[in-house]
């Protein structure tokens, strides 16, 4: 027979629930952050298979010059918060892929820790992972259907790109580091917030597997700001100049 | 008979030619007919491969009037310019308008048809899950190049169909992009069937990774070889991957197994891994193509050269056979009545040649042989063999009756008959293996001083000469006249 409680009872229990949001609201502000110079970024050339090049008509609409392609803020920017009691996020990482991208671009994670994509698109996919800068396969290409997920492992530290065998522009970088911190997500503006605790914590944001931007926020007792600038990556070469758009004009068979 | 030996094994390697002849030309039609059948279902995948291409640009064409339509465009900008993550309200008005535009597209309306703001978000869609707005989709290939700008086409597949799917940017006041539209047509049979028409004779599928959207085998008509069917073509799609040229170049061609014919691989690619396969069958000489032949057939066979040389060759074969038989044969049976009418009592060799001559030796050695038992058998005096000439010449006379009763021959017919004399000496002389280096000269001056004492032992007026084998050896036999 199923327990009733009584008025008096119903009372208490919501009596302790109020008290222990106000006590916890006690210690916790908010943090809000902005990414600087977002504007900025731009996706890296990712080379086609020559066969695919002719494959398909991609042509400009001969109206209007082409837009340049530019990072997508709320979805290739990945921002990461580390700090004194940040938990690390569950295992396994999951990372969901929606409209031919990851979200957020850039996966951090442990070593050892088992990556599950979720493939939340319409189409399949035939993920492999490769190390970066190279093309031997670490993780073996595989059908993902779409709705459905895989899990893959990494084999040792390091940054490994996620890549398509369908899609060749396909890209998700993976950071095998020494933990992966906790995930915060931007709006299209790169606006991110969160609610921490007091103490000191470092913001990072990571676009396409290098990270661009780190800065430190404290919360002591209320809200904080912190802006984040993204720059070059490190190392990284000026930006290349637009690679031809039109390209695919003339259509070509290669076999 | 060597000639007609000789004609004999030539007509015997003239057959053993032809019948090799046959059976190469037959091997030869099928190796030929083989490697057309290998170019043709290249060449055919290559014409689907360019009737897609086509087919794509058509589409991407014709969906300019939905992509640059007002109404259409003035509810993009609308939607690029809310606040709000999901395009809830103007949606409806989207998805609205775009069935509106997708059933003025008559014979091209898709089976999806959907608009895109600037950020990739669906903000309007008919077709599959229609109505449904909000969901991401700016990072396909497809839809990212359409709203950075380009025409392009692709090939998805949802849920099990696939689509070939075109899709352009929606322009607003020809400055600003404000999102695109993306259309999709689905592949199914009919459309396979379509494609089909293209390369007669041939079977295709269109497949995917996991299975196979579209197939068509015609119908074969009467006599012809069977296009592969479905089946056959999609067996070999699960080791399509593991074969070097496909992975190299996205297309192979190979033989299907139990000879069921030849068939051409070809990627499609695009974000479903889809392929296009064409196959054909083999058309194979029968062993029995000879009685299938038709009328048509028989009409075409060169009868005249080829009975022409038929004939060439019995006529050959004849005069052969009369040169080396009929004619010989001719004059040994003349020799024959000559012997029976006499006065000769031998066959002469040295007036045949041939098989004919062999005959004769032969006979004459029989006959020897038959008066010699007739001799024996009837008690008489047994005498020489090479007495022949007494036991022949004059019937009735008693054995040992010498043969000087006969008139001697005069110098010319003695000079004849020696040389006759000296002829079968030397060709008995051969037949018994013995050398035959006996010149004339010494022969006949033998027979002059052997004359000389058969004529003054015998007290004749001359003597007459015959050639026997005695012994194994052969010599020369006087014996007196007149």
């Amino acid at each position: 027979m199923a327990r009733r409680w009584s008025p008096g009872s119903r009372r208490w229990v919501l009596l302790t629930a109020l008290v222990c949001v106000a006590t916890g609201s006690a210690f916790a502000h908010e943090v809000r952050g902005t990414l600087a110079g977002a504007d900025a970024l731009t996706p890296s050339p990712r080379a086609t298979p020559a066969r695919w090049r002719g494959a398909f008509w991609e042509v400009p609409n001969g109206a209007l010059p082409l837009s340049a392609p530019r990072a997508n803020v709320e979805r290739d920017v990945a921002i990461v918060l580390t700090g004194a009691g940040v938990a690390e996020s569950r295992q396994p990482v999951t990372v969901p892929v929606e409209g031919g991208r990851c979200r957020p671009g850039t996966v951090l994670l442990s070593p050892g820790t088992t990556l599950t994509i979720d493939n939340r698109d319409l189409l399949g996919h035939e993920f492999y992972v490769v190390r970066q800068g190279a093309d031997e396969r670490v993780v073996p290409a595989e059908l993902t259907a779409a709705r459905t997920r895989r899990q893959v492992a990494l084999p040792a530290a390091g940054t490994y790109e996620l890549r398509d065998l369908r899609q060749p522009t396909f890209r998700c970088w993976l950071v095998a580091g020494p933990g992966q911190g906790r995930v915060l997500a931007a709006d299209r503006a790169g606006a991110f917030a969160a609610a921490l605790d007091d103490g000191s914590y470092t913001v990072k944001a990571y676009y396409e597997g290098v990270e661009r931007g780190s800065a430190e926020v404290t919360v002591a007792g209320r809200e904080a700001t912190v802006t984040l600038p993204l720059g070059a990556a490190p190392g990284a070469p000026a930006a290349p100049a637009a690679a031809p758009a039109d390209n695919n004009h003339h259509r070509r068979r290669d076999h | 008979m060597l000639f007609s030996r000789f004609w004999m094994v030539l007509l015997a390697l003239v057959a053993g030619a032809s019948v090799a002849a046959m059976t190469l030309a037959r091997k030869t039609y099928d190796h030929d007919r083989a490697t057309d059948v290998a170019t043709m279902v290249d060449s055919d995948r290559r014409i689907v491969e360019e009737f897609l291409r086509r087919d794509a640009r058509t589409r991407l064409d014709d969906i300019s009037p939905v992509a640059s339509d007002a109404s259409l465009v003035a509810l993009m900008v609308t939607a690029t310019r809310r606040t709000a993550d999901t395009p809830a309200a103007i949606g409806t008005a989207i998805t609205t308008r775009l069935r509106e535009l997708n059933q003025g597209l008559g014979p091209l309306r898709g089976e999806v048809l959907f608009a895109v703001d600037p950020r990739g978000v669906v903000v309007g869609r008919v077709g599959l899950q229609e109505n449904e707005v909000g969901q991401y989709v700016g990072g396909l290939p497809l839809v990212e190049r359409a709203i950075a700008g380009n025409v392009r086409d692709d090939i998805w597949e949802i849920a099990g169909t696939a689509y070939r799917m075109a899709a352009r940017p929606v322009i607003s006041e020809g400055r600003y992009y404000v999102g695109a539209v993306v259309h999709g047509m689905a592949i199914h049979a009919r459309f396979v069937e379509n494609v089909a028409q293209l390369v007669p004779g041939a079977s295709v599928i269109l497949f995917g990774a996991t299975q196979t959207y579209g197939a068509y085998a015609p119908v074969p008509e009467a006599g012809a070889v069977p296009a592969p069917r479905e089946g056959t073509l999609s067996d070999p799609l699960r080791t399509l991957t593991q074969r070097a040229d496909w992975t190299a170049h996205g297309a192979a061609s190979f033989d299907l197994p139990d000879n069921l014919g030849r068939a051409s691989y070809g990627a499609l690619p695009g974000s479903v891994g889809a392929g296009i396969a064409v196959g054909r069958g083999l058309p194979t000489m029968p062993a029995d193509f000879l009685l299938r032949a038709s009328k048509d057939d028989m009409g075409r066979v060169p009868l005249g050269p080829i009975l022409g040389g038929v004939a060439a060759l019995i006529l050959v074969g004849f005069a052969l056979f009369y040169w080396e038989y009929d004619s010989k044969k001719k004059k040994l049976i003349a020799a024959m009545r000559d012997l029976q009418k006499g006065p000769l009592n031998r066959v002469d060799p040295l007036l045949l040649d041939g098989f004919a001559r062999d005959v004769a030796v032969a006979a004459n050695d029989g006959i020897d042989e038959v008066v010699k038992r007739e001799i024996e058998r009837s008690g008489g005096k047994l005498r020489s063999v090479n007495d022949l000439e007494s036991l022949l010449s004059i019937p009735g006379d008693a054995p040992g009756t010498p043969m000087n009763q006969r008139l001697p021959l005069n110098e010319a017919d003695e000079q004849r008959q020696w040389r006759e004399v000296y002829e079968q000496f030397v060709a008995r002389r051969r037949e018994c293996g013995e050398a035959a280096d006996v010149t004339w000269e010494r022969f006949s001056a033998t027979l002059q001083k052997s004359r000389a004492e058969v004529v003054a032992r015998a007290r004749s007026r001359s003597a007459r000469f015959s050639v026997v084998v005695k012994d194994g050896r052969a010599a020369v036999k006087a014996a007196p006249l007149g």
